[in-house]
């Protein structure tokens, strides 16, 4: 029990501290690069991953992952701490940029073939984090194909399905993220889930 | 529904289990990390000539009374453009109220002058210098700003005044420094309609007294010692002449003292209606034009200006206003 709760403590007190460091950083950011070129170091890699988990393509990534650092440049006088942190502002505008790049394309053409040629020899060109290319290959082509299912999944639920299970973030972390309430983060899941579920079923894809 | 749970759960378990392709792109990010701080340093140098311009916002009062008597209400409290200035754009807010004041059985209408300027040499365009006023006035009136010094000023006159400077945060994030008058001013530009009806009616009785005491005294004591101002009013051939006489006071003081009783007269020959239209009329330029004449009053030589005006029943009327000629 007392290391249950010394954990919980530790674990709050090294939350804060990130927490604080981001929000200095955020301040001086406003008048000073070095700042802001700390916080872009810090989180370029976790934004560039996500919104290749949500688009699986890359030049299509870097695109969407540049409007999102210009996007939190412009508007950095306006971030307010208080409301949601640093990280889950920067999640917010990739999700909305991402979100917005569907919106204004017809909606993605469902393939049930193998996972692209075009991304597995992108895979060779990328810079590969704790994983070797091999096994790097095996999980995109794994992904592909749920991520093709994702794809067919409502912006919304798209979002909800990616942070949740592909970038392990938390219910309320999503719900920063979002802006939504946790109860509608939930059921946003479950309903996400379930839609996601029946189209493997469908495709006959799916390997539980 | 057992089965479908633990498909469900199945179906999850599924998904916490996918290990996504880790991904990166080291080219992207060293050259965004270069356009971003290229945009910084644009941004800063664009800064750097803001700070230059300096967003300089003026808010410059000014309160007077007038003691002329004239009719007609005019209540302008809306901003409006007056025009650009070195860069910067103009508004002004015309805080001119006229109001009733009694004393001795007559009604007098006195002008209460109010003049707001705002000066903005930051805004990018007009519209968003008013956008930018707007929510000045609202922050303002919220007490949402922030003091940061008092700093004395000599004007033209050669009097002192104090400028408080406060900081304003707009909603785009924007800083804005204004350069405000003192507390008593604002609270003297922002009075009631009715705050104003009675300080107008106290400060006239005031002034009054004053000023009749002076006469009096001036009358008795002093000695005449020439006509500074000579009015002229023409009707259908009659003339109308009121003068402003300054007279030497034993203490070596001088005082101005109307002298006849013209206003009097014209106001019983023309009625009260009639003739509060007219010294409207001629407070506010609003009469023709004509061309100026020398005339020689009590022996000293003046150079009236003359404008022309016309009664609602048609008849016309000059009036000149003289100064001794130098």
């Amino acid at each position: 029990m007392t290391d249950e709760i010394m954990g919980c403590n530790l674990r709050i007190q090294s939350q804060s501290k990130v927490m604080d460091e981001d929000e200095q950083l955020v301040v001086a950011a406003k008048d000073d690069p070095e700042a802001f070129g700390e916080l872009y170091d810090k989180y370029y890699p976790q934004i560039f991953r996500y919104i290749y988990r949500r688009t699986l393509d890359v030049s299509l990534t870097e695109d969407l992952t540049s409007n999102t650092f210009f996007a939190a440049l412009r508007h950095i006088g306006r971030f307010k701490w208080r409301r949601i942190p640093f990280g889950a502002w920067l999640y917010r505008i990739a999700t909305n940029e991402v979100n917005m790049h569907y919106r204004n394309k017809r909606p993605p053409t469902i393939s049930l073939d193998a996972p692209d040629e075009k991304n597995r020899q992108l895979i060779g060109s990328l810079e590969v984090v704790n994983a070797d290319a091999e096994e790097n290959l095996v999980r995109l082509e794994e992904y592909a194909t749920l991520h093709k299912a994702i794809l067919t999944l409502k912006p919304k639920y798209q979002t909800v399905i990616t942070l949740r299970f592909f970038e392990d973030k938390t219910i309320d972390q999503i719900s920063a993220i979002t802006g939504a309430k946790e109860g509608t983060v939930k059921s946003q899941l479950h309903r996400a889930t379930e839609q996601l579920r029946e189209t493997l079923t469908q495709w006959g894809a799916k390997e539980c | 529904v057992l089965k479908a749970m633990n498909e469900e759960q199945r179906f999850i378990k599924y998904l916490e289990n996918i290990k996504p392709p880790q991904v990166g792109s080291p080219n992207h990010r060293l050259s965004l990390r270069r356009e971003l701080f290229n945009e910084i340093e644009r941004r800063q140098k664009m800064a750097s000539r803001k700070r230059r311009l300096k967003i300089i916002y003026v808010v410059a009062a000014l309160v007077c009374l007038s003691a002329l008597a004239f009719a007609g209400v005019t209540y302008i409290r809306k901003w409006h453009f007056v025009g650009e200035k070195d860069g910067a754009y103009v508004f002004e807010k015309d805080l001119t109220q006229y109001v009733d004041v009694k004393w001795k059985g007559r009604t007098y209408k006195l002008g209460y002058f109010g003049l707001k300027t705002f000066v903005t040499m930051g805004a990018e365009s007009k519209e968003q210098a008013e956008k930018d006023l707007y929510e000045i006035e609202k922050l303002r009136a919220e007490g949402k700003r922030e003091l940061l010094e008092v700093v004395e000023k000599k004007i033209d006159n050669g009097e002192t005044i104090e400028i408080y400077k406060y900081k304003y945060v707009l909603s785009d994030g924007r800083e804005v420094v204004m350069n405000e008058g003192s507390p008593e001013e604002e609270k003297e530009l922002n009075k009631s309609p009715e705050g104003i009806q009675a300080e107008v009616q106290k400060k006239f009785e005031q002034k009054q007294k004053e000023r009749e005491e002076k006469v009096r005294r001036a009358r008795q004591e002093g000695k005449r010692e020439e006509i500074t101002k000579v009015a002229e009013l023409e009707i259908s051939g009659k003339v109308f002449r009121g003068y402003l006489a300054k007279y030497k006071m034993p203490d070596g003081s001088e005082v101005d003292v109307p002298e006849g009783d013209a206003e009097n007269v014209l106001r019983s020959a023309l009625g009260q209606k009639e003739f509060d239209q007219l010294t409207k009329d001629i407070m506010e330029k609003k009469g023709e034009s004509l061309n100026p004449e020398e005339r020689e009053i009590e022996g000293r030589k003046f150079i009236f200006s003359r404008s022309k005006f016309k009664l609602s029943d048609g008849r016309e009327v000059i009036y000149s206003e003289g100064e001794p000629s130098k």
